[in-house]
């Protein structure tokens, strides 16, 4: 196929396909089927006192701090923004898009924090059950000076919480050998983090070997590696993060399918607990600056 | 744990696997029957004498290994109709290489069935161990007829190749030896005729000097019977000459005994044992009998190798022994003679004078010729007895098939009895397969946990958080459990369920098997034969 063909292929992209609209809502907004999520083993909001919530919790504490981000999705360094996160794995099967719809819809159910989810490989949107249509290839092909304003355009939004889908979209997506190409846009990296400003993009990615994943390992900001305990051998994960390493240093790892289910560390746990507790415990009140120094949290404590 | 958790199931499949190799190794494995035969060799003909006793009693011992020797396998293999269930399943036209090399399997296969113990001194034990119960039984029928042959006729060189006229060949060597053994028995006669005659011609002429020496021998000339009195005195004498001559024997024993205990390394009494040994045999086997070539090597080396006319040892007991042989010819000669005088007619007073040439004793005029004919009669009476043995054996041997077990009669040298015939054993002896499928269990239950090991240690699929952290020395921002979801649930009780059972029916299938082998009865057939401390006691 030359170039173009290629070109009349773009022309010919379908038109959007609508969201869900039983009820007469935004088309490009679908409602999260929270007792899907839970049958399919995803975070959903009562999966918080899980060890599955502890231990996206974790992750996603760690993350963050290493992005230099703050809870609320605040850079805590001005000097740039860093909210790409591209989750890939070293083969199929090793839990990536798995990992990067927990960790997209635990920042945005229990965090609260702005996250899209961009499909970089097939998979997430079927497991939301959300239609194809326009997506990542077309927003590609459509640069635009508000990159948040106009990635509304293509992505699909949650009515319940600030989560957004990103879907892998048409050719774009699918020429595989068109990727470093499209990638070669020096500011693809300031679209993607300007997609969700004040929040987190995740990108599902395909396996770490591929030529879409060493295209898109040059924008991120943070490479999560997901690797399947007792699936995922040491040689092909070595070649994985040595493809990435020299295009990206950023590389941390994820260990999914840990044996023993309610196996969890012990900071995991004690966050876990403490979450527990909090939403037990009765609420306190406390006046705003009353216990703004050493000696006012002493008296404190002495004095309840 | 994890990693053997993890493959618990190839742990299982493993397990069953290799039990299910040895049980049914255990189940196809040819089991042995063991056919065995107690054999007594009957040593009375020497009860008298005890370095002879001790030289048979090796004997017997030595006839265990010369039972497993190449040519008594041979016949034992021939005899057993192995050799001929071979040909009919072999071409005629096989080539000699060929039959060299079923015969050597035939024997190699009955030397490591048959073992020949001597639990007890003068006993044998022959037991052989095959597949065939009824193999086993012949085999032994076999070596047994084979043993009693070989005492009998010393046939040790015969190492024709075995085959359906043996006992036909066999037969007619017989009949060789007993023509041989009369020839010799004629040739005897004449030479103890010609040297008596020899000795009554020459008791004429030394007839003065017997009557001259007969004050001073004991053996001289005695004059008849005159009185009742003089009887009465002449048997006091003999009784005397009777104890005399018995100390004289005691004495000589008691040489004997020495020269048979004499040690390896003593040359002196070793090659008098030998000698003496070797007359025995003389007197006993026709020449060209192993152990008479082989003693008679043995006595060449030894006085080859040692100087006798020096050693001590050797000349002392020689000198002793011919003393002590001296005064017991003179001994006898004269109870002779006070015999020949008592049994004689008694005579006239008047013929106070004998006559010179009267009750001269021809061995006293001549102890050389004597000694001669002395032993012409002794081997005269060993070859009458072989004789009357290999005739007994030859009456007993059937023209076709002869009867292996047929107990033989008093044969020259050790006679020997069968005891205990073998049997065919109706249990087999082994192997036990309990121990057998009890240590298969076990074998298979570390098979399969090795098996696990093994997979967990060679595989470098990560497991947890640790490996993974040195595997990439990336950091690992933690870690996600398998949901336990409720299918998940169900499934993981679904599948203990599943490997307990499989647990279970091993393990049910080994107490199976157990019961199985435990109820099938194994071990050697039962002997109620009791050996004795010491043969010589119960004989």
């Amino acid at each position: 196929m030359n170039l173009i063909e290629k070109a009349v292929a773009r022309a010919k992209v379908p038109p959007p396909v609508s969201a869900p609209d039983r009820d007469g809502s935004d088309p490009r907004t679908f409602e999260l089927d929270y007792a899907r999520l839970a049958a399919l083993g995803l975070y959903h909001p009562a999966a918080g006192e899980t060890p599955l919530g502890a231990e996206m919790r974790a992750i996603r504490r760690r993350l963050l701090r290493r992005l230099g981000l703050s809870k609320a999705g605040k850079a805590l360094h001005r000097r740039r923004r860093r909210n790409i996160v591209m989750v890939s794995a070293p083969h199929i099967g090793a839990g990536a898009t798995f990992t990067a719809l927990n960790l997209a819809l635990s920042a945005a159910l229990e965090d609260g924090m702005d996250a899209l989810l961009i499909e970089g490989a097939a998979g997430a949107g079927e497991r939301l059950d959300l239609p194809a249509g326009r997506g990542f290839g077309e927003w590609l092909d459509a640069p635009s000076e508000d990159p948040a304003a106009e990635i509304e355009a293509f992505c699909l939004r949650a009515r319940q919480a600030p989560f957004r889908v990103l879907r892998a979209g048409g050719p774009v997506a699918d020429s595989v050998a068109d990727w470093p190409a499209f990638f070669a846009d020096k500011a693809l990296g300031a679209r993607l983090a300007g997609a969700a400003p004040d929040g987190l993009v995740v990108i599902d990615a395909p396996p770490a070997p591929t030529a879409q994943a060493a295209a898109l390992a040059r924008y991120a900001d943070e490479i999560l590696i997901v690797a399947c305990a007792e699936g995922t051998r040491r040689s092909p994960l070595v070649a994985a993060i040595d493809e990435l390493v020299d295009i990206n240093p950023d590389i941390s790892l994820v260990l999914n399918r840990r044996p023993g289910g309610d196996d969890v560390s012990d900071a995991d746990f004690y966050e876990h607990n403490q979450t527990i507790q909090a939403a037990e415990a009765p609420p306190h009140h406390f006046a705003k600056g009353a216990l703004s120094n050493d000696d006012d949290i002493r008296n404190g404590i002495q004095k309840p | 744990m994890i990693g053997l958790q993890r493959r618990r199931w190839r742990a299982v499949a493993a397990a069953w696997g290799a039990a299910a190799l040895i049980w049914l190794a255990v189940l196809i494995a040819p089991q042995s029957y063991e056919s065995r035969a107690h054999v007594y060799a009957d040593l009375a003909p020497f009860a008298d004498d005890v370095g002879l006793r001790d030289y048979y009693r090796q004997r017997v011992d030595a006839m265990g290994v010369w039972l497993l020797a190449r040519p008594q396998l041979e016949k034992i293999v021939a005899r057993a109709g192995l050799d001929a269930s071979s040909n009919d399943q072999s071409p005629d036209d096989e080539t000699e290489d060929r039959r060299l090399a079923r015969m050597d399997r035939l024997t190699a296969r009955v030397a490591d069935g048959m073992t020949v113990e001597s639990p007890a001194a003068a006993y044998l034990v022959i037991s052989h161990r095959d597949r065939d119960p009824e193999t086993a039984r012949a085999l032994v029928e076999a070596a047994l007829a084979v043993l009693m042959e070989g005492a009998l006729t010393e046939e040790e060189t015969d190492a024709r190749p075995a085959s359906d006229a043996d006992d036909q060949s066999s037969l007619q060597a017989l009949t060789q030896r007993i023509a041989e053994h009369e020839r010799k028995l004629a040739e005897n006669d004449e030479a103890i005729a010609a040297l008596k005659r020899a000795q009554e011609s020459n008791a004429g002429e030394t007839a003065d000097a017997g009557r001259a020496d007969a004050e001073a021998s004991p053996a001289a000339a005695l004059p008849a019977v005159t009185s009742p009195a003089d009887a009465l005195q002449r048997r006091a004498v003999l009784r005397q000459a009777d104890s005399e001559l018995a100390s004289a024997r005691a004495r000589m024993t008691d040489l004997l005994n020495r020269a048979a205990a004499a040690a390896p390394g003593q040359t002196g009494g070793e090659v008098l044992r030998l000698r003496l040994r070797l007359s025995e045999l003389r007197r006993l086997y026709p020449d060209g009998v192993a152990d008479i070539l082989t003693t008679e090597a043995r006595i060449a080396r030894l006085e080859r190798d040692a100087a006798l006319a020096g050693n001590a040892d050797y000349l002392r007991l020689q000198t002793e022994l011919q003393s002590a042989l001296d005064a017991a010819t003179v001994l006898k000669a004269r109870r002779d003679a006070l015999r020949a005088a008592l049994s004689a007619p008694r005579a006239a007073p008047a013929e106070s004078a004998p006559p010179a040439s009267v009750g001269v004793d021809p061995a006293a005029a001549d102890p050389v010729a004597a000694a001669d004919l002395q032993k012409l009669e002794n081997d005269q009476r060993a070859l009458k007895s072989a004789h009357a043995a290999l005739l007994s054996l030859r009456e007993e041997t059937p023209p076709a098939a002869s009867s292996p077990i047929a107990s033989p009669s008093a044969r020259a040298g050790v006679s020997f009895r069968v005891v205990e015939p073998p049997r065919t054993a109706s249990a087999p002896s082994g192997p036990s397969r309990l121990p057998l499928v009890v240590g298969g269990f076990f074998l298979a239950v570390a098979a399969g946990l090795t098996a696990a090991a093994a997979a967990s240690a060679f595989d470098d699929r990560l497991s947890d958080v640790a490996a993974l952290k040195n595997a990439v020395g990336r950091p690992v921002l933690g870690s996600v459990g398998t949901t336990p979801s409720a299918a998940v649930v169900a499934s993981g009780r679904r599948d203990r369920a599943r490997l307990a059972a499989a647990c279970l029916a091993l393990v049910l299938a080994a107490a199976a098997c157990a019961y199985l082998a435990a109820s099938q009865s194994f071990g050697a057939p039962r002997s109620f034969v009791m050996f004795p401390a010491d043969a010589e006691a119960s004989s």
